[in-house]
Parts: structure tokens; sequence; C-alpha cells
């Protein structure tokens, strides 16, 4: 049973920004109490720095402001032992580039240019990169409140409280007589607690592991959906999409220019494309611009989209 | 103040969250929490912890304005009256921010608001959605036999409702969910970008509502559901900002930021939800007048149609908006039928109040003062309305 965490944590960006936050939480006679401790994490703040600069050559030109690079260490104190974890975190436009212990090499250089949508070919096939299946799971389970869709059979979803991103790790006692999932919301998403306005609203979802029965071959050439998010409600008809793009495979790729890219098609025929896996599976990470950034576990998914079918 | 080299701002708070399960059991956390957001040569930088003393003066802990409101108190009061029913989050927060340039205070105040928020279940499955929120002068609210009453009401018709049905409907609009539509319609319409680059004055000038509409920003409003002599910016605000000239928009809200970008004035809505926040155009208390009709006589008028009591989950997005509809009855031969309506949407474009025919002749501020823009939740956000007579109103499923 965890008596206390404490969380330090680094950032460094691309465009010159860094962040540099400590958490504190400690199990009182009362409840809970969150602090935020006077730590100084410039260790951290150097070692994301140096990561930083040895990631921005390897990538393509267009968007390197928006690399960023973590660097962390999770503490949880039980009554008998002191278990820490420590990480080093690289991630771009929202993509996962690697994580990895500290002092460890992350590696960016799989993109090999850029493209634009006009040079894609409309028959290329379409596959999902683990951090869309997991805004995409993730949005879908929104809607599934309203008992409308019901997920492929084939679709392996499981809602856990371990985390390839130590601070979203919580391996809960259940016997501790706390409430679960709100011990798991407090410790698992302190920052959401930093930014207290933000922790008034109760999720129940924890991290997603996400996984197809089916496997599937990798196609010469892909349009892959690296990202994907909806600004629209969840409803019947065709959504909005915005989805940042690669052509090729997982290894070597282009990447899309500036701008990404918007379509439009139902959440039903989005969910029933997916038809197998390409790969075990990966760390992927969903923006929520409410909830903060959700990581979980995805496989990379080849569906049964065309290009020319969210392109037309 | 201008941000230059070396500025910084910082907040140093407490907040006290307490749930509410079904089953009655009841669990209180507190964080205490102090974090600066600074600026210079090298980039911005946000981090927890007390700010260096070269960018700015620790702050002292902030006094608790809720003392002596014991938080777990108000969530037994609302327990009492759905018993095994409510699920309930109440959250208090209290904080000082202030603003320094090279070390030297520029401003400081303190800000204190409280939300709750939760769901009442009422069989079959179902829950009504639960917003209430302001700043800690209106939790007494929360004691309130009237409010209490209204809730209880709320829940007993909803609980009877039938199914919406979709289609275009003459409506009348209660004071509620008339300042949802009014929000997301005019008040976000009226917000600069929250991408300072992205000006949006050519929308001055555009009409996006009926004649009848004037509405003013005014972040002094006494009763309202914010109240700050500061913005974020450190602007002062003297004096509402006029929104709506009869259905016109006259002016947008700008922080110091946009309004340097679209070559005006800031007018004091420059507001952050936290000082590790840049501060964005956002709205205080939008108050539009009343008319001069009865609500018997907006509803009245309409003859059949449907009266829209509470809106839940409003949302705008670009030019149009969404809500869902919690509450309506139906309108027949100009009364209130106590036939009870209940699911479905509101889904419209933003210029949605153009459609508004008459305005009933009282306010009321709606007691859910919650709103997100750019990832930024406020909590003391207000909107005073009267009762609307629209033309048509869409519901879809």
């Amino acid at each position: 049973m965890i008596n206390e965490r404490t969380i330090t944590l680094a950032r460094t960006f691309g465009n010159g920004q860094s962040e540099s936050f400590a958490y504190q939480a400690a199990k009182l006679s009362s409840g809970w109490d969150v602090g935020t401790p006077d730590v100084e994490n410039e260790d951290l703040l150097e070692a994301t720095a140096q990561t930083l600069a040895t990631l921005l050559p390897q990538l393509p030109a267009c968007r390197r402001q928006q690399l960023v690079v973590e660097a962390g260490t999770v503490n949880d104190y039980t009554a008998t032992e002191l278990i820490t974890r420590s990480y080093l975190l690289a991630q771009w436009n929202d993509i996962i580039l690697g994580i990895a212990e500290p002092g460890s090499n992350i590696s960016a250089n799989r993109w090999k240019g850029t493209i634009e949508i006009p040079d894609v070919n409309p028959h290329t096939p379409v596959c999902l990169a683990p951090s869309a299946v997991l805004a995409l799971i993730r949005y879908f389970q929104e809607f599934q409140s309203l008992n409308i869709l019901k997920p492929p059979n084939t679709l392996l979803i499981c809602d856990t409280s371990s985390s390839l991103y130590p601070p979203q790790n919580l391996p809960i006692d259940k016997t501790s007589g706390d409430d679960h999932n709100f011990v798991f919301q407090l410790l698992a998403r302190a920052e959401s607690w930093f930014r207290p306005l933000s922790s008034v609203y109760g999720s129940d979802r924890r991290n997603l592991d996400i996984g197809i029965s089916c496997g599937a071959e990798w196609p010469e050439n892909a349009l892959i959906l690296e990202t994907l998010s909806s600004i629209d409600s969840p409803h019947t008809g065709k959504l909005n999409w915005t989805a940042h793009y690669s052509v090729g495979t997982e290894e070597n790729r282009l990447t899309c220019g500036e701008a990404p890219l918007d379509f439009r098609c139902s959440l039903r025929r989005l969910m029933n494309s997916l038809e197998g896996a390409l790969s075990p599976k990966r760390i992927a990470c969903d923006m929520d611009c409410i909830e903060g950034p959700q990581y979980g576990l995805s496989s990379w998914l080849r569906t049964d989209l065309q290009a020319g079918d969210i392109l037309s | 103040m201008i941000w230059g080299e070396a500025s910084c701002s910082a907040e140093r708070g407490r907040s006290k969250v307490a749930t509410l399960e079904p089953s009655n059991r009841m669990e209180t956390h507190t964080c205490t929490f102090e974090g600066y957001r600074s600026s210079g040569a090298t980039g911005v930088h946000r981090a927890s912890g007390p700010p260096p003393k070269k960018l700015c003066p620790r702050l002292e802990a902030p006094r608790d304005p809720f003392e002596g409101q014991a938080i777990e108190e108000s969530l037994k009061t609302l327990a009492t009256l759905f018993p095994n029913r409510a699920s309930l989050k109440l959250t208090q927060l209290f904080s000082q921010r202030a603003a320094a340039q090279d070390g030297n205070l520029a401003w400081q105040r303190n800000t204190a608001v409280w939300a709750l928020v939760g769901s009442i279940a009422i069989g079959d499955g179902r829950h009504i959605p639960i917003g209430w929120s302001g700043s800690a002068s209106q939790i007494s609210r929360l004691s309130n036999p009237i409010m209490h009453e209204r809730l209880r009401c709320l829940v007993e018709a909803v609980a009877k409702a039938e199914s919406i049905y979709t289609g275009e409907f003459p409506a009348v609009l209660g004071p509620q969910a008339a300042a949802v539509l009014l929000h997301e319609t005019v008040g976000h319409f009226a917000e600069g970008s929250s991408i300072s680059s992205i000006n949006l004055q050519h929308r001055i000038g555009v009409r996006i509502a009926s004649e009848l509409i004037e509405v003013v920003d005014d972040p002094t409003y006494e009763d309202g559901a914010t109240q700050y002599d500061l913005d974020d910016d450190g602007i002062a605000s003297f004096a509402p900002t006029r929104v709506l000239r009869q259905g016109v928009l006259f002016a947008q809200l700008h922080s110091q930021e946009s309004a340097a970008h679209a070559f005006v004035l800031p007018t004091a809505n420059g507001r952050a939800a936290s000082a590790m926040h840049a501060a964005i155009p956002r709205i205080s208390n939008l108050l539009c007048e009343p008319g001069a009709t009865s609500t018997d006589e907006l509803i009245d008028s309409v003859q059949d149609g449907l009266y829209i009591h509470h809106l839940a989950h409003g949302q705008g997005f670009g030019f149009e908006m969404r809500a869902c509809v919690t509450l309506a009855e139906v309108i027949k031969h100009g009364r209130l039928t106590g036939r009870f309506l209940s699911g479905g949407q509101i889904y419209e474009q933003v210029g949605v109040l153009n459609r508004v025919e008459a305005l009933g002749d009282r306010c009321e501020l709606n007691a859910n003062g919650m709103c997100g823009k750019a990832g930024q939740i406020l909590f003391d956000v207000g909107t005073s309305c009267p009762p609307m007579r629209l033309s048509n109103l869409q519901v879809t499923a």
C-alpha cells in the first residue's frame, strides 16, 4: 500500500520553453494531501536539454519546435520499501519517439523527409499509429456511454492501472480500503492536481491497453495517421477529424509538412475499418486538452480504408 | 503590466475536494500548491514551488475565505435531498496570484472559487448532470433552500420526462437555457482568439442576435459569478464593455496580448486558470438586458411549442454550438402542459439568437459558471439572462 508518492519531472521544448515540476502526495489520517515541494530540478532540465539537442537535427525541419523531451523520477513509499522509477521520454507532434532509462539513447531518425497530401496516391492503405489508436478508442469510449455503438469483436480494450509512463503507473492495493479510482486519479494524474481547476472533472478511466485479436501485414507504403483528434461531440454522423500523418512504413517515413490532415469520417466507419495488428504494443499518448496527456499501449493497426476514402 | 525581460507570474494557494458517493461514503482531500511562470530572453519557464527571489517575492499563504464552512456539511445537505442517488464532488480553491517585473512586485490579488459537479441518478440508468460554481461569496447557494427546491423539482420532472422529439419548434428558453445559448454564441464569439496572433476584429459589426438584444461584459458586477478589479494581465477593470448593441457585435473582449495584435485597448478580460498559464481573452460576467414581457406572456404568445427549462454541456466550436436538453416542457394553446421531455440536443449556428422575438422582464444568473477554453477551465464565468422567445429552435437526436 502506497503511503506517499513524489514525482519530479522536467520538460524542455523545441521552442525554447521549459517546465520543472515536483508533486508530493501523502496519505494523512483525514485523507490525501497533495503538495508542491520546493525541489531543484536542474539536473533533470540539463538532461532534457541535452537529449533535445541530440534529437533536433534528426527530425525533418518542419515543426521541430514541437519536440518535447521529458525526464523524471517517481518515488513510491510503502510501509516497508521505496520503489523508484526514472525515465526519459521524447515526443514530437504528440508522437512518442521513445521512452527509456535516463542516459539511454532515443532515436528520431525514422523520418526521411516531408510529403504533402496532394502527392499521396489515393489507393494507399491507411494505417493507425499507436497514439492515433489510443485517441480513437478514448473518443469512442465517450460515445459508448450512449450505448449506440459497439466496438468490433476483435478489439481488446483493457483499463489498467499500470503504464509504461511512470507518473501514470500505479500498482494499487485493492485491499487498502481507499476509493481506488479516486486514489488513482489523485496519484497517477498528479499534474491535474497541480492545476486544481481541472481536478474537478472526475474521470473513471485509467490507462488503456489496446490490442486486436488478428494480425495484418504491413503494406509496401501506407498513409499513417500518427495522431487523431476530433473537436466534435460524439454523434452518429460524419465527424471532423484532424491528424498528423506520415507516408511509408514504421521505420521509414515521410512526414506531413506544416499543416495536419483534416478529414470527415463517421466513428462507426473508423471503428469498423480496424483490420489487424501490424506490430507488438507500443507506448501511446492522447493529448487530451482537459484531462492532460493520457498514456496507454497499443499496436499499430491496419485499416481497410484507402487514402482516397478520407481525402475525398 | 508590459511583459518584458524577466517577468513572472506566481500563485500560492490551497484547494479542498470532498467527494460523495451514492453509498454516502465521503472523502476529503487537500492540495497545497505553489508555482510560477517566467518569461525572459531565454524563453518561457513554468515550475512548481516558489519563484526565484530575483524574479518575484515569495507570496504569503492566502487566508481561507471558506473558513467556517465545512466542505463536508454542504455535501451532506445535498445528500439528504437525494439519498443514495447523488455522486458529487465539491471543490473549493483559494489562492494568491501576483506578477512581478525584474523581481519587483507589480500587482497581487486573491482568488477564491468553488465548483460542485457530479450527477444524480433518476432510475433506468439515467443521471442528471449537476454543475454549480462561482466565486467564494456565492457558496451560500449550496445551502439555499430555494436552490434545493429547484433542484428537487428538476430531478422529479426529468424522472417522469418522455424522450424529446426532434425537429424545429417555436420555443421559450428559460433563463438558464437562454444563458447557455448566450454564453456559447455571443460570449465566445465576442472573445478574442486564444492564439493572440489571430486577429478576429473583422467580426465587429456582424449581426449575431436580434436587435432586441443588448449585452455587456462586466467584471465589476457585484452579483456576478466573478468580480475582479484586475485581470490576470494586471489590467484594471473600471466599467462594463458593451459587447452587443441591438444584436450587432460592438466590441471584442481582449487580453493585453490579443488587444495589442488587434491594435485596440485591452478590456480587462485576460484570464488564466492558474498563474502558470498565459492569460487569454475570456468572458467575465455576460449580462443581457431584460425586456418588458412577462414569462407567462412569452409562453402565451408561442401557442404551441417547447419551453426549455434546462440545458447542460453547452459547447461552442467555430460557428456552431451544441447543448444537451436536460428538461423541456410542451406548450399547448399558450399554456405549459406539465408534459416533460428530456434528451436530445440543441444544435445551432452562432446566429441562433437572431430568432429572438421577445425578452422576458427578469434576469437570472446561471448557477453554473464553469467554462473551458484552450484547455483552461474557469469556475467563475457568469451569465445573467432573461427568458427568451424564439421563432424556432432546432432540436436534434
